[in-house]
């Protein structure tokens, strides 16, 4: 197990999904897992993967490929938990990124209240990074209504040296 | 923590630093507490006004108080206390008889107390306030003035009342317990579920390993792991009596102030609820009791009128049945007015003319919990705005409770709470459909069915599916059909009740039975309903609760649907009763097992037996059935044991995925037992009874 990284800490945890690089605050970080067996829910939102054992407490394990509206993969990389509203989520995703610090003369974008799950697109020198906004992220993720996913990412235009 | 401990720590901390604020804590804590406790000595002085231990106890409480806020230097609690001190100080010594005046005397006192106490909670300081009336309403019985005595006399009562408490029970008591912050126990339990982890993990690792020395400490580690884990559980159930403390005093003043008078009577204080039901329920409880005295009761013309005692009881009784927790408030009074309950809800627009026929007394009745619903005739300042129900009814159902109420025009009316045990252990039986393990509260369990070759059979009637249990038809609900992941594989049914009525439940599989943990769902999960929580298997994996009740609802046993009625055992859902089975050993002496256990009961001939060395069988539906006796008779080891031209009496039941059967003279009879199903040894119908443990169920597979 990864050990919890130190909540005072800036910077952003950052992991992959599908050919994005994804982060959230690192002070919104509990732990990050290798992958755990999950149990389903049944008759849950379909971004729900199921339910996993973090020491004695249940958590909800969201799948953010479901959710961005990707297939899902039939192991997963790694799990991000996360404070959310209430309690810890976890978040799937495809593998385990390093934690990331601003840097650069470029300022971030801030996508402010109007964008589904993203706070802000920081470039990093090698790529962008898409720092999600934890709690709308979750809002959706728990809303039952089957609707179209919202952020169909596009697929990347060019691969990433080490993909 | 007594005064005199409090003195001694004190001293230091006057002379060191500033007052330490945790003993601050712990006074008002222990002084809350000494004041239920007065609260509940006065209500027992009132129905027996010379009780020694109820006076004795009062007395003790408020020389507590006393005693420490001298220390504390809050002279106006001082000042008060020491009045009721010295009241109580002379009924005890039984120069002065308690009345009425007196208790009314007394309870300001401890009204006053509570008010400063509150204001030093709050400020940290001794709020200002005259209580000069209070004291001169005490003085009366008090004597008028110290000269008047003689010297000697005057001192025998200071050192009555001083000397002598805290007496040494009080302290003796107290040392056993400790309090405790609740986030540390919540802590506590974290790390016990991660050892558990630890040690499922450890035990995998060293099955593999057979005896060895590291098997062998890997299995006491289990072992202990298993008794912390319940301990720990444990120590966060409080009893409900915790819950009632306050609930006595209350009654009184509730009834004086509606003129009416009215006897409370409480059952069941030793059963235990997590601690944060306790604290969820005490504002419903405290809405409904009200609520019963002030509208549930007739005053006492009213009473006698309808040729009933004047004096109205209210029954408050705790259970726990299984899964569950009861808490049944029952008042003997008018009942409530349906008619009016009807004229409303048409009034209101909350149900249309042509619904309203379908509607049974039952539906009726659970408009009472809308908001704003009051059929109140007038509304007094204890209730009767029509708030309150739908209050408790939400903080009942934000624990994952249910409140459900019944009434008896001119009998009364009864609240029946449910209450989930959060956080407990419970047996439940664990099933599998479509690979998926899911837990069922064997609370609701009446019985396992096996399905498909050899077993029974589905029948399906328009659109419902039903099965033929015993004569009767059961609503069938495919587990799979609910979930959407339906297999067509179901090979159990179980048998379910909920609320009195009872459904079949088709699933894979049965898996088997364990003690779980309860543990909530997060909230977001909860909305769906179909869950009633979540529990941590053995090995380590979140498994889900079914909530039998929203199955029900999902099987067309929802309130408006008559439904088809359970069987006796669990029609009455105030009395949960078990049906027994009777019956009479070969020694004549009397036994019962669960009846619900025993597949079917087959007679067989005494020529029919075989015997295999110390061993008897028989052939049943092409396999070899062994027969065991019952543990009173001598063991089936010769020819001669089962002789004679007549059949025996053979109980089928499963143990470990194989048939038995368990021989007996005869069966007489099935006996409804109240409660839980009993062990060892027990008396029915005058005549000492072994209860027989068949294993579980009547149908069982190894898994």
């Amino acid at each position: 197990m990864i050990p919890a990284i130190a909540v005072l800490e800036t910077g952003w945890c950052t992991f992959l999904v599908a050919d994005g690089l994804y982060g959230v605050e690192v002070a919104r970080v509990h732990e990050v897992l290798r992958p755990q067996p999950l149990t389903r829910v049944p008759l849950a939102a379909p971004a729900v993967a199921g339910l996993l054992n973090l020491r004695g407490q249940i958590v909800p394990a969201v799948d953010l490929r479901t959710l961005f509206g990707l297939a899902v993969l039939p192991s997963a990389g790694g799990l991000v938990v996360v404070r959310g509203g209430e309690g810890l989520t976890a978040l799937v995703v495809d593998a385990i990124g390093d934690v990331r610090r601003p840097e650069g003369a470029l300022a971030p974008l801030d996508h402010g209240d109007g964008d589904p799950f993203r706070a802000l697109t920081v470039p990093l020198p090698d790529r962008l990074l898409t720092v999600l906004d934890v709690d709308r992220l979750l809002e959706q993720a728990f809303d039952r209504a089957d609707r179209e996913p919202l952020a169909r990412p596009r697929p990347a235009a060019r691969r990433l040296p080490g993909e | 923590m007594s005064a005199h401990a409090f003195r001694t720590r004190g001293v230091k901390g006057l002379t060191l630093e500033p007052m330490d604020d945790s003993i601050l804590e712990e006074f008002l804590v222990d002084s809350h507490e000494g004041l239920d406790r007065l609260d509940r000595d006065f209500v027992t002085l009132e129905q027996d006004p010379a009780s020694p231990e109820a006076l004795a106890s009062a007395f003790r409480a408020l020389h507590t108080i006393k005693g420490t806020c001298s220390f504390f230097g809050f002279r106006r609690l001082e000042r008060v206390a020491h009045a009721g001190e010295a009241l109580l100080a002379k009924l005890r010594a039984g120069t002065l008889t308690l009345s009425p005046d007196i208790t009314e005397a007394l309870l300001a006192v401890v009204d006053t107390v509570r008010r400063i106490l509150a204001g030093i909670e709050r400020t940290r300081q001794e709020p200002e306030g005259d209580d000069t009336s209070l004291l001169a309403r005490l003085s009366a019985w008090l004597p008028a003035r110290r000269p008047a005595r003689d010297a000697a006399s005057v001192k025998r009562e200071n050192e009555d009342a001083v000397g002598e408490p805290p007496t040494e029970t009080t302290t003796a008591l107290q040392q056993q317990h400790l309090r405790v912050d609740v986030r540390r126990l919540d802590q506590i339990m974290d790390f016990v579920g991660e050892l558990v982890l630890a040690r499922n993990q450890l035990l995998q690792a060293v099955t593999a390993g057979g005896a060895s020395p590291a098997g062998r400490a890997a299995q006491r580690l289990d072992q202990v792991t298993t008794q912390l884990q319940d301990a720990v559980m444990r120590t966060r159930m409080q009893p409900v009596s915790a819950l009632w403390a306050r609930l006595p005093r209350l009654v009184r003043d509730v009834a004086s102030v509606c003129r009416k008078s009215v006897r409370l009577e409480m059952e069941g204080n030793a059963t235990e609820l997590d601690r944060t039901l306790v604290e969820a329920l005490k504002d419903p409880l405290t809405h409904l009791v009200r609520n019963a005295i002030d509208h549930g009761l007739e005053d006492a013309a009213a009473r006698t009128l309808a040729g009933k005692p004047a004096e109205g009881v209210l029954h408050l009784r705790a259970f726990q049945e299984g899964g569950s927790v009861h808490l049944l408030l029952t008042d003997d009074g008018a009942g409530m007015p349906l008619e009016r309950i009807r004229e409303q809800a048409l009034a209101r627009g909350l149900v249309t003319p042509d619904r309203s026929a379908q509607l049974s007394e039952h539906d009726w009745l659970q408009f009472v919990f809308l908001p704003g619903f009051s059929t109140a005739e007038r509304v007094t300042n204890i209730s009767g705005r029509g708030v309150g129900l739908d209050a408790a009814r939400d903080a009942i159902e934000g624990v994952g409770g249910t409140i459900e109420v019944s009434t008896t025009p001119g009998q009364g009316t009864t609240f029946h709470i449910r209450l989930p045990l959060t956080l407990a252990i419970i047996p439940a039986l664990t099933v599998e459909q479509a690979g998926d393990c899911h837990v069922i509260p064997q609370a609701h369990l009446l019985e396992l069915v096996r399905l498909g070759p050899g077993g029974g059979e589905i029948e399906r009637s328009h659109d419902r599916e039903l099965y033929r249990l015993r004569g009767q038809l059961l609503p069938v609900l495919r587990l799979g059909e609910v979930f959407g992941n339906e297999t067509a594989e179901e090979r159990h049914l179980l048998v379910l009740s909920a609320e009195g009525r009872s459904f079949g439940l088709a699933v894979d599989r049965v898996r088997d039975t364990e003690e779980i943990v309860v543990k909530p769902l997060p909230a977001k999960l909860r909305e769906g309903g179909l869950f009633a929580g979540a529990t941590v298997r053995g090995d380590g994996r979140v498994a889900l609760i079914l909530d039998v009740l929203a199955l029900a609802a999902r099987a067309g046993l929802g309130r408006a649907t008559p439904g088809v009625s359970a069987p006796a055992a669990v029609s009455a859902v105030a009395e949960p009763t078990v049906a027994l089975l009777l019956v009479r050993a070969r020694n004549g002496e009397q036994a019962a097992v669960v009846a619900a256990h025993v597949e079917r009961i087959i007679e067989v001939e005494s020529a029919a037996f075989e015997r295999f060395g110390e061993h008897a069988a028989f052939r049943f539906e092409g396999a070899v059935l062994p027969v065991e006796p019952l543990p009173a008779d001598p063991p089936l080891d010769s020819a001669a044991s089962l002789a004679g031209d007549r059949t025996w009496p053979v109980l089928v039941h499963w143990r470990d995925g194989q048939r038995f059967g368990l021989v007996v003279d005869a069966v007489e009879d099935i006996f409804e037992w109240a409660g839980a199903a009993p062990s060892g040894r027990v008396v029915i119908r005058e005549r000492i009874t072994d209860i027989i443990e068949l294993d579980g169920f009547a149908m069982r597979e190894a898994a």
